[in-house]
């Protein structure tokens, strides 16, 4: 964005009060920081959650050796294989 | 004793072949190795298991092994007992030169962070008495979790003790921290090693007490 408008960063620290307009390039950098910092945050969490909940899907969904047994041979499974 | 595999996400039959024989937990996708191993870990909480035995897939660990680390854990000796090959010998297996340097810095950084000397931290030949099942159900780490592991529970206040085994070359497959990938898991293991240093130990009355 900054390289397709130059002056951006100049018309940024005239909105915010800058003086120098270096320093609203910093400033800039820290927010950039600060948002990809909570992003990161968001996917692990979300992550976390997913693998918890696949997790309970393979608790929910385990399969026994008796259970093999008690199907009719070419009975589809429960995920559908035969 | 109940066999129990986890499959994770695997997509060469290994789910069917394996729920013919034991009880099998197909995850609906590859969640890595810490979030397998916490499944198992959830199993054995769930269903009351006293021990929980964790053997890799990939046939190093002899059965014939599981006893030791089951007397161990039973004796009282140990809340986690880890099968270590460097305290016996193991005549069929060998390490390469670069692993056998992961293994020793991280045996070095162990040893500083815990002050015990554990000699091989990356076993995944374990045994798990009832209150660490627990720890473990309630959280374990995701990516190449097993250094990490005797440094949390050493932390919260865990028995963590080696019984020497003998291991083979592994039977199938190849090691998913070879090359390049050995030097970043010695560095990522490092890093979540200090970082855990911050982390507060494991709440032991909470893990205990759900």
């Amino acid at each position: 964005m900054l390289a397709a408008w130059q002056d951006a960063v100049g018309v940024i620290a005239e909105l915010l009060g800058i003086q120098y307009t270096t320093f609203s390039l910093l400033c800039l950098t820290a927010f950039l920081f600060v948002m990809i910092f909570e992003l990161l945050t968001i996917v692990s969490v979300q992550e976390q959650k997913i693998n918890t909940l696949s997790q309970m899907v393979g608790l929910l969904t385990e399969k026994r050796p008796e259970q093999q047994d008690e199907k009719q041979p070419g009975q589809a499974s429960d995920d559908g294989r035969p | 004793m109940d066999v129990l595999v986890v499959d994770d996400g695997s997509t060469d039959g290994t789910a069917r072949e394996a729920s013919n024989k034991s009880r099998t937990i197909s995850l609906p996708f590859n969640v890595g190795i810490g979030g397998a191993m916490q499944t198992g870990y959830r199993y054995a909480d769930l269903h009351g298991y006293d021990i929980a035995i964790q053997v890799d897939g990939d046939g190093q660990h002899r059965p014939c092994e599981v006893k030791k680390l089951v007397d161990t854990v039973l004796s009282g000796e140990a809340d986690l007992a880890v099968g270590s090959r460097f305290l016996s010998n193991s005549p069929g297996y060998k390490q390469n030169p670069m692993r056998q340097l992961g293994a020793f810095f991280l045996r070095g950084m162990l040893q500083l962070l815990t002050g015990r000397r554990i000699t091989d931290c990356t076993s995944g030949f374990r045994a798990a008495n009832r209150k660490v099942i627990r720890a473990f159900a309630h959280w374990y780490p995701e990516d190449y979790p097993e250094p990490e592991v005797i440094l949390l529970l050493h932390r919260a206040g865990y028995q963590v003790t080696e019984v020497p085994v003998s291991m083979r070359q592994r039977r199938n497959g190849s090691s998913s921290i070879s090359g390049l990938k050995g030097v970043f898991y010695v560095m990522k293991v490092s890093l979540c090693l200090l970082l855990d240093l911050a982390r507060r130990p494991w709440d032991n009355a909470k893990v205990n007490g759900r």
